[in-house]
């Protein structure tokens, strides 16, 4: 097999096999690559079209005072955020009571169903 | 004429796909650097809710994402947890909630501690786009 790898400053790409070892390693998949959208919104149940027709991969995260972020999880009694994704759309919303901005990272990558 | 340099996977045409997700990687697409990592260990949650703040020196809020080791040698996502109940049993809203949070400064990891207090390890890393 043919490949590609870049290693990182003191490593040899031709003996080195830690992946952790290297900016770029195409015997391996990657995740967090191919970053499609990003972006924020404002208020308390947003979303966001990505129109990929498959569930990507994504990050979400709620500013939970100015200047300070938390991860937003799917689905959280307690918590002020919550986010997930369906092959068309990314849904975000917060439960605070008041619009909130709220980033977030769209990737090309696929979760398989 | 724009150049690119690709990387497919095995048995993908590099020449004709078209499918992002059959590529390594595509220098059309941006990718997410690691600008930095740490690791917490063995930090004792004895208080509800106990915060550890890590210091990231970056003087912006990045784009991150953590996880946490709980006693029982699960590593689990930021979320609600069912740890130190069985997970088997399904006891929702008992167990403890791992929070990370950043500003410009810092990280946050936040545990509640529903019981006695326990120890956890915890792993970050900092991409480097900026919230």
């Amino acid at each position: 097999m043919k490949t590609i790898r870049v290693s990182l400053p003191t490593y040899n790409a031709l003996t080195d096999t830690n992946p952790d070892h290297y900016a770029l390693y195409a015997d391996e998949d990657w995740i967090l690559i191919k970053e499609k959208a990003r972006g924020t919104v404002n208020g308390q149940d947003e979303n966001v079209t990505h129109s990929l027709n498959y569930y990507p991969h994504f990050y979400t995260y709620g500013e939970i005072s100015p200047g300070r972020f938390q991860i937003m999880t799917g689905y959280n009694l307690f918590g002020d955020f919550r986010s997930f994704a369906d092959s068309t759309k990314l849904y975000l919303g917060n439960t605070t009571g008041g619009d909130k901005d709220m980033r977030y990272f769209i990737f090309y990558d696929n979760i398989p169903e | 004429m724009t150049h690119i340099i690709a990387v497919s996977k095995a048995g993908k045409d590099v020449l004709t796909a078209t499918d992002p997700n059959n590529f390594i990687f595509h220098s059309s697409y941006n990718t997410f650097k690691i600008l930095a990592e740490g690791t917490l260990t063995s930090q004792t949650v004895n208080a509800d809710p106990k915060t550890f703040i890590v210091a990231h020196n970056l003087g912006y809020a990045p784009n991150f994402y953590a996880f946490c080791k709980f006693p029982d040698g699960k590593t689990a996502m930021a979320g609600p947890l069912s740890f130190p109940y069985d997970r088997d049993t399904r006891v929702f809203f008992t167990g403890p909630s791992f929070t990370p949070e950043v500003d410009s400064t810092n990280f946050y990891f936040i545990l509640d501690k529903p019981a006695g207090n326990y120890n956890v390890d915890i792993k970050w890393y900092a991409f480097e786009v900026e919230l």
